[in-house]
């Protein structure tokens, strides 16, 4: 919220030869302060994210899960899982051959493990999802999180995201595809959202993890509340694999849903955490997307991203919006865009830039656009005094 | 009586000191555990509290440790650190 930029050069493995040297790594994150030692040395870098943010989660929530919890669930987005594991596996059957794979593998790679971890940990006997739709992942994830509650499923659910991809072949596919900033000498300036001058995103990675839970369940163990999270909506394009529909149809779509099922006006939203990845294609196209959807009000809204700070956490992306979105209902400041210095025509919206911004939020919307035109929009409502 | 005999007879079987190191370091690096704990009778499962992927990876630890390749009907008979210290006296060598 504060806007101090954690980009910097990449330090997990050597990156000579990339076009892009820089990253929003994680660089202090010690997995022992939340899981023994076993499960340390057995579990990969996005697992221990998640049981990490799960814990802490909890805690603020002052929620004790007693041993099979039937009426609580978990919902993980995570775009690629344990790439960076099977990276190893390949090197070593390249030397070695196939005996050189290790059996631990399949349940450190898979995707799911991250969920089933956390139900293990902590007893959770009830529904456990893991949605894989690359960068829109924890969006979707909190929406099926949403889904269950209202169904009656489950009375609690921890979802949210978790990615970790920093490793030399997973980050070099990403690199190859050449949707990621070059300016590797400034690191702290090189993610310029809805700027002009922008030239794409910076990887990041770790994992925002949320307790939601059924309101009347939560008042009666005096949880602390924080928001509502009031509708969810998603969308399909027709462009391509890697690029959205330009005109923002397919974005607009998915923002339309969401506030119909929110029951919620265009002209009641006050925020939109901007999917805003800083590549030449998105950010255009969701300004498009911003004006179908708002008409008049798109420019009385605010918008800000803040992947300029923690870089694109790809599966864990949507989860940091919503948190964004939380926050600034919570405290009524609207975190900044960093980076945004010089205003592109094409994205002609109102931009919280330098500094977070006061601003009552009522109503905020956060966006997430994937790779697969796969796009989804969740709406978080301010918590109501008469809670 | 006929196989308590049987048993009584392979144990005093002289047990090489290095290699049940070797098996005791390969297990106790999978469970995290002392390797004091894994004694020659420890069972696997029910003594050490190794599950069913833990057993999966001692078994490629010890591949590795030894340069073997355990067959299928073969790991499902190591249950005990003695197991596994036999098979690898009787393998390793082959």
């Amino acid at each position: 919220m504060d806007g101090h930029s954690g980009i910097r050069p990449i330090s997990s493995f050597p990156t000579q030869g990339y076009r892009t040297t820089i990253a929003g790594e994680v660089s202090d994150f010690d997995a022992s302060q939340f899981i023994d030692e076993k499960l340390r040395d057995n579990s990969e870098r996005f697992t221990q994210f998640a049981i990490g943010a799960t814990r802490l989660a909890l805690e603020d929530s002052r929620l004790t899960l007693k041993k099979s919890e039937a009426g609580t669930g978990v919902v993980v987005g995570c775009g690629m899982g344990g790439l960076p594991f099977f990276e190893i596996q390949a090197g070593a059957y390249a030397k070695r051959g196939p005996g050189a794979i290790r059996p631990s593998s399949v349940p450190r790679v898979m995707p799911n493990v991250a969920g089933a971890q956390i139900a293990t940990l902590w007893g959770v006997r009830g529904p456990n999802l893991t949605v894989s739709t690359a960068c829109s992942s924890s969006n979707h994830s909190v929406g099926w999180a949403l889904e269950l509650i209202r169904s009656g499923r489950c009375q609690i659910v921890i979802c949210g995201g978790t990615e970790s991809l920093l490793s030399p072949i997973t980050f070099g596919a990403f690199d190859s595809l050449r949707v990621m900033s070059n300016r590797n000498a400034t690191p702290k300036k090189a993610c310029r959202p809805f700027d002009k001058d922008r030239d794409g995103f910076v990887m990041g990675e770790g994992a925002v993890m949320f307790i939601l839970e059924e309101l009347e369940h939560a008042r009666a163990r005096k949880a602390p509340l924080y928001a509502e999270v009031a509708g969810y909506g998603s969308s399909n394009g027709r462009s391509n694999m890697l690029a959205p529909e330009s005109d923002g149809r397919d974005a607009s779509e998915s923002m339309e849903a969401a506030l119909r099922d929110a029951g919620v006006k265009p002209e009641d939203v006050d925020y939109i955490h901007a999917h805003g990845t800083a590549t030449q294609m998105n950010d255009e196209a969701e300004c498009r997307a911003i004006h179908r959807t708002f008409k008049a009000h798109a420019k009385k809204l605010v918008v800000s991203s803040t992947k300029p700070v923690t870089g694109h956490m790809l599966g864990a992306a949507g989860a940091m919006g919503i948190l964004a979105c939380v926050q600034a209902a919570q405290t009524g400041k609207v975190p900044a865009t960093l980076n945004y210095e010089t205003p592109d025509p094409a994205c002609d919206l109102d931009f919280v830039s330098g500094r977070p911004r006061p601003r009552s939020v009522r109503v905020a919307l956060s966006n997430a656009f994937a790779f697969g035109s796969n796009n989804a929009t969740i709406v978080v409502k301010r918590k109501e005094e008469s809670w | 009586m006929k196989p308590a005999k049987a048993k009584g007879k392979d144990k005093n079987k002289k047990v090489d000191p290095e290699i049940f190191r070797t098996v005791q370091r390969v297990i106790a690096h999978q469970l995290k555990s002392e390797p004091q704990r894994i004694t020659l009778e420890s069972h696997l499962q029910n003594d050490l509290g190794a599950d069913s992927l833990d057993a999966m990876e001692i078994l490629f630890g010890l591949e590795e440790a030894f340069g073997l390749k355990v067959p299928e009907e073969d790991a499902r008979r190591i249950a005990t650190v003695e197991d596994a210290v036999r098979y690898v006296t009787e393998n390793v060598k082959k």
